[in-house]
C-alpha cells in the first residue's frame, strides 16, 4: 500500500533519541480540533443564525435531532478541551525552549492560533442566543467598547450595530464557522511545514545519544492512547454531564453572567481596575501578555536548555501561569461564596428548566420569553387569589384560612377563585361540569361581606342521586369535546368532531344559563354570530385567548360573570404584559399541543 | 509478535476505535430526516372565504395560506398550496350532510409528473408549463382519457389531484395536501 506523501512523511519523521509521552499534545490538539470541525459542520446542519430562530434551532439540537445532544455535547466539552490541550502545548513548547530559534515560526504561528481558539470560544458562545452567551458575550463587546478612540467604532463593527441582534448574531457566525476557521488553515500549514522541518525538541541527553526513531509506530502509539483518553474523556462529560442551555436570551431580564471558566481569569482581572484604570485590566495587561509571547524568540537567545539559564524568560512565564491560576481561584471561590449569586443561579436555573418544557411545547424563542414574563406577572399580580402550578393561595392554619379566603378543605388548603392548572384543556371543563362549587373551582370565592357568592347555582351534573341533572359520563365528555372547539387551540388527542357534535345536541339545557337568553346568569358560552339572519349561534370562545383578554379587561362584563364577579380588572397592565400574560396561562392547558 | 508489529496492530485497534466513535455520532443528526418523523402528520384545513365568491360554471385560481412548523420553527402565514376551486354550471350548490357538495372540485396545481405548478386558461384548459402535460376535470366535457392524453407530450402519470373540500356555515374550507409526484396513483406526501 502507498501512503500520500505527506502522510509517509508524518510516519517516517525522526524524532532524536526516543519517543516520549511529553510529545502527545500536539496531536491531542490536532485531533480535538478535528473534531470541533467535524462537529461543529453538523450542527451547522441545523442552526439558524437568526434572533429570532437561533434558540430554537438550537434547542432542537439539542432534544429532538437524533443524537444532536451528543454532537453538541462533544462540540461544547470539545471547545474547553481544545483550550487546555492549547495551554498545554504552548507549556511545553515552552518548557524545552522549542520556541527559540530556528523555530521561531512554529512558536509564533501557534501563539497567533492561541489567539484565534480564544476567538472561536468568544463567538461560539453567543450562538445559542441564550442568557449565559448573551450576557457573558455582550461583557466583552463593551470592554471592546470601553477602548478611546477607536472603542466605539469597534464595538459598532462587531456587533453589526449598535445593539445586539441578528446583525450581531450573523457576524458571529460568519466569524465562528468561515473566518476563524480559515485564519486558522492559513496558520497551521506553516506551523506544521516547521515542525516536520525541525522537528521535535529533545531533551539533551536524547540529542547527545545520537539515536533517532521513526514517529511510526511507537510515538504514533502514545498519541493514539492520549487522543483515545480525550476523546472518552468527551464523551463522558457529552453523555453524563451534557452541553447546558439556558432561557432564551432576553435583554430585558437581570441575569448575573459569567464567562466560560477559562476567561474568569480576564472577569476578575475587571474588578480590580475602576474608572480609567480600567484600561489596564481590559487591554494593556491582556496585551502586554500577548506581546510578550510574540516576542519570546527574540527575547531569549541563548543556546543553554535549562530552565535556570533562561530564568529571564522562564520568570515572568512562571508568575503569568500563577497570577492566571490565582485569578481564576478567587473568581471562583468568590461566587461560591457569593450568596445572593447563588441564589439568582438557582432562578437562573429555574428558568431555563421552564423554558425548556415551553420549548417542547413548540414555542419560538420569543413565545418562550413571552410565556416566562407571563410567569413572573402571575405571581406578582394574580397568585393572590388565584394558584397554579402549585404557587399561591395560603395554606390553612390550626384549620381555619385568612379571613377573605374561603374555607379551608380537605386538602387544608384555602382559595378564593378557581385553581388556574389545567386551564382550557378537556379536564379544566369536565371538573366545571362535574363540580363547580368544588373550592378549587368557584366553590369558596367570597364577597366583600364574607359570604360565600356561588351559592350552588350551577349543580353538579355528576351526581347520580340528583335525577334531573345527572348526565352519563359519555354526555359530559361529549359536552367538554364540544366545548373545547371554542378555545381555538389543537389537543392531543385531537377534538373528537362526532363527539363534539353529540355534545352540541347534549348542551341544550346548558342553553338556559348560557346562552344569550332573557335571566341568564352563568357566562356565554355560545352566542348568536353578529349580523346572522336567521340567526346562528356559535360558541362564544370560552377559554380561547380573547376570553383570557376579557377576563383581564372586565371580568365583571355581562358576557363573563356579571353582577357575581368579584375579580377586579387588569385593565391597568399594558398590552404586551397582557399578552405575557395570556401566553402563560395558554401553558396551563395540559392537553393543548399549540404553544 | 514482537513490539513493532504489536503496536503497529495496536494502533490500528486505537485508530478504528478513535475513528468510529468520532464517525457514529455524527450519522445520528446527518440521517435524522430519515431516521425521525417528520411533521406532526397533520393536515391543516384553509378556509378560503364565502363559497358564493365562486360563481357558475368558472375555474378559479387560489392559494391555501398556513402556519406550520417548519422544523423547530413556527412561521409566520405563508402561502403552502395552489389550488383551483372549479363550480359546474349548476345556479344553486348542494350540500350533504358532511358539507361535500357535488358541485365544487378542489384541484392541487401541484402537476403530478414532476411537481411544477399547472396554469389554466380558457384556451389551453388545464396545462402544465413544465413538460405540458395537460389535464381535464371532471366538469369539463374535455373527451376522453385518450383524447386528454393525446398528443406528443403529456408525461404525467395521473390527473390533477383532487383535495377534500367541504362547506361549513357557508364558506369553503379546503384540507391541505401535497401528494407525491411522479406515482401512478395519488399517494400524500409523509
Ligand atoms: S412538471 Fe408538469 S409536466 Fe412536468
Amino acid at each position: 500500500m502507498k501512503l500520500p506523501s505527506f502522510v509517509q512523511h508524518t510516519f517516517d519523521h525522526e524524532i532524536p533519541g526516543r519517543a516520549r509521552i511529553r510529545y502527545v499534545f500536539g496531536s491531542g490538539l490536532f485531533f480535538a480540533m478535528a473534531l470541533q470541525v467535524l462537529t461543529g459542520i453538523v450542527m451547522a446542519f441545523y442552526y439558524v443564525p437568526s434572533a429570532r430562530e437561533a434558540y430554537a434551532s438550537v434547542y432542537s439540537i439539542q432534544y429532538e435531532v437524533t443524537w444532536g445532544w451528543l454532537v453538541r455535547g462533544l462540540h461544547h466539552f470539545g471547545a474547553s478541551a481544545v483550550v487546555v490541550l492549547a495551554g498545554l502545548h504552548l507549556l511545553q513548547v515552552f518548557l524545552s525552549g522549542a520556541y527559540r530559534k530556528p523555530r521561531e515560526m512554529s512558536w509564533i504561528t501557534g501563539v497567533l492560533m492561541l489567539g484565534l481558539i480564544m476567538g472561536f470560544a468568544l463567538t461560539g458562545y453567543l450562538l445559542p442566543w441564550d442568557q449565559k452567551g448573551y450576557f457573558a458575550t455582550q461583557v466583552a463587546t463593551n470592554i471592546a467598547g470601553g477602548v478611546p478612540v477607536v472603542g466605539e467604532a469597534t464595538q459598532t463593527l462587531i456587533q453589526g450595530g449598535t445593539e445586539y441582534g441578528t446583525a450581531t448574531l450573523t457576524r458571529f457566525y460568519a466569524l465562528h464557522v468561515f473566518a476563524l476557521p480559515l485564519g486558522l488553515l492559513v496558520l497551521i500549514v506553516p506551523h506544521l511545514i516547521y515542525f516536520f522541518r525541525h522537528g521535535v525538541t529533545a531533551p539533551g541527553k536524547d540529542l547527545v545519544s545520537g539515536r533517532s526513531i521513526k514517529f511510526w509506530p511507537v510515538q504514533a502509539f502514545y498519541d493514539l492512547v492520549f487522543i483515545t483518553v480525550i476523546l472518552g474523556v468527551l464523551l463522558t462529560l457529552a453523555v453524563f454531564v451534557g452541553a447546558p442551555l439556558d432561557a432564551p436570551a432576553d435583554p430585558s431580564s437581570s441575569y448575573v453572567a459569567r464567562p466560560e471558566w477559562y476567561f474568569l481569569f480576564l472577569f476578575q482581572i475587571l474588578k480590580y481596575f475602576e474608572g480609567p484604570m480600567m484600561l489596564l485590566g481590559t487591554v494593556i495587561i491582556p496585551g502586554l501578555a500577548a506581546t510578550y509571547l510574540v516576542i519570546l524568540p527574540w527575547l531569549d537567545r541563548s543556546k543553554e536548555n535549562t530552565l535556570k539559564a533562561r530564568w529571564k524568560t522562564v520568570a515572568p512565564m512562571a508568575f503569568g501561569l500563577v497570577a492566571l491560576a490565582a485569578l481564576t481561584l478567587v473568581a471562583m471561590s468568590e461566587d461560591a461564596n457569593n450568596k445572593s449569586y447563588q441564589a439568582q443561579l438557582a432562578v437562573q436555573a429555574e428558568e431555563a428548566k421552564v423554558a425548556k418544557k415551553y420549548a417542547r411545547n413548540g414555542f419560538t424563542a420569543y413565545g418562550t420569553i413571552e410565556a416566562l414574563e407571563g410567569r413572573k406577572l402571575f405571581r406578582t399580580h394574580c397568585t393572590s387569589c388565584h394558584e397554579a402550578e402549585g404557587e399561591g393561595t395560603p395554606e390553612c392554619i390550626d384549620g381555619k384560612c385568612p379571613s377573605d379566603f374561603g374555607l379551608c378543605d380537605s386538602q387544608e388548603q384555602c382559595y378564593r377563585a378557581p385553581v388556574l392548572d389545567h386551564l382550557g384543556s378537556r379536564k379544566w371543563f369536565l371538573d366545571q361540569i362535574e363540580r363547580p362549587d368544588h373550592p378549587t373551582k368557584f366553590g369558596t370565592i367570597l364577597d366583600k361581606a364574607g359570604n360565600a357568592i356561588f351559592k350552588g347555582e350551577m349543580p353538579s351534573y355528576a351526581d347520580p342521586d340528583d335525577e334531573s341533572n345527572f348526565m352519563q359520563p359519555t354526555v359530559r365528555a361529549g359536552v367538554v369535546e364540544y366545548l373545547i372547539q371554542g378555545t381555538g387551540r389543537r389537543y392531543d388527542p385531537p377534538i373528537d368532531t362526532a363527539l363534539a357534535k353529540k355534545g352540541e345536541e347534549d348542551f341544550g339545557e346548558c342553553a338556559y344559563c348560557h346562552e344569550p337568553t332573557e335571566g341568564r346568569t352563568g357566562p356565554l358560552l355560545i352566542d348568536v354570530v353578529p349580523g346572522s339572519r336567521p340567526q346562528v349561534m356559535r360558541l362564544a370562545g370560552y377559554g380561547s385567548d380573547a376570553f383570557l383578554r376579557s377576563v383581564l379587561n372586565d371580568p365583571g362584563h355581562e358576557r363573563l360573570y356579571g353582577e357575581l364577579n368579584v375579580m377586579p380588572s387588569f385593565s391597568h397592565l399594558h398590552y404586551t404584559q397582557q399578552d405575557a400574560l395570556i401566553a402563560y396561562l395558554r401553558t396551563l392547558c395540559t392537553d393543548c399541543v399549540d404553544p | 509478535m514482537n513490539r513493532r508489529s504489536f503496536l503497529v496492530w495496536a494502533n490500528g485497534v486505537l485508530g478504528g476505535i478513535v475513528g468510529l466513535v468520532v464517525a457514529v455520532p455524527l450519522l445520528g443528526p446527518l440521517l435524522d430526516p430519515v431516521l425521525r418523523k417528520q411533521g406532526s402528520g397533520e393536515r391543516p384545513r384553509v378556509d378560503v372565504g364565502p363559497v358564493d365568491q365562486f360563481k357558475p360554471g368558472t375555474v378559479t385560481q387560489t392559494m391555501l395560506v398556513t402556519s406550520k412548523m417548519d422544523g423547530p420553527i413556527k412561521m409566520p402565514p405563508r402561502p403552502d398550496l395552489g389550488v383551483f376551486v372549479i363550480r359546474d354550471t349548476a345556479k344553486t350548490i348542494t350540500v350533504d350532510a358532511e358539507g361535500r357538495s357535488p358541485n365544487l372540485k378542489v384541484l392541487s396545481r401541484e402537476c403530478p409528473h414532476l411537481g411544477c405548478n399547472v396554469d389554466y386558461d380558457k384556451a389551453n384548459g388545464f396545462l402544465c408549463p413544465c413538460h405540458n402535460s395537460r389535464f381535464a376535470t371532471e366538469f369539463e366535457k374535455a373527451g376522453t382519457k385518450q383524447e386528454i392524453r393525446a398528443g406528443a407530450t403529456n408525461p404525467s402519470p395521473r390527473r390533477l389531484d383532487s383535495l377534500d373540500a367541504r362547506i361549513e356555515d357557508g364558506r369553503l374550507v379546503i384540507e391541505v395536501v401535497h401528494f407525491r409526484p411522479g406515482r401512478p396513483q395519488a399517494e400524500p406526501r409523509a
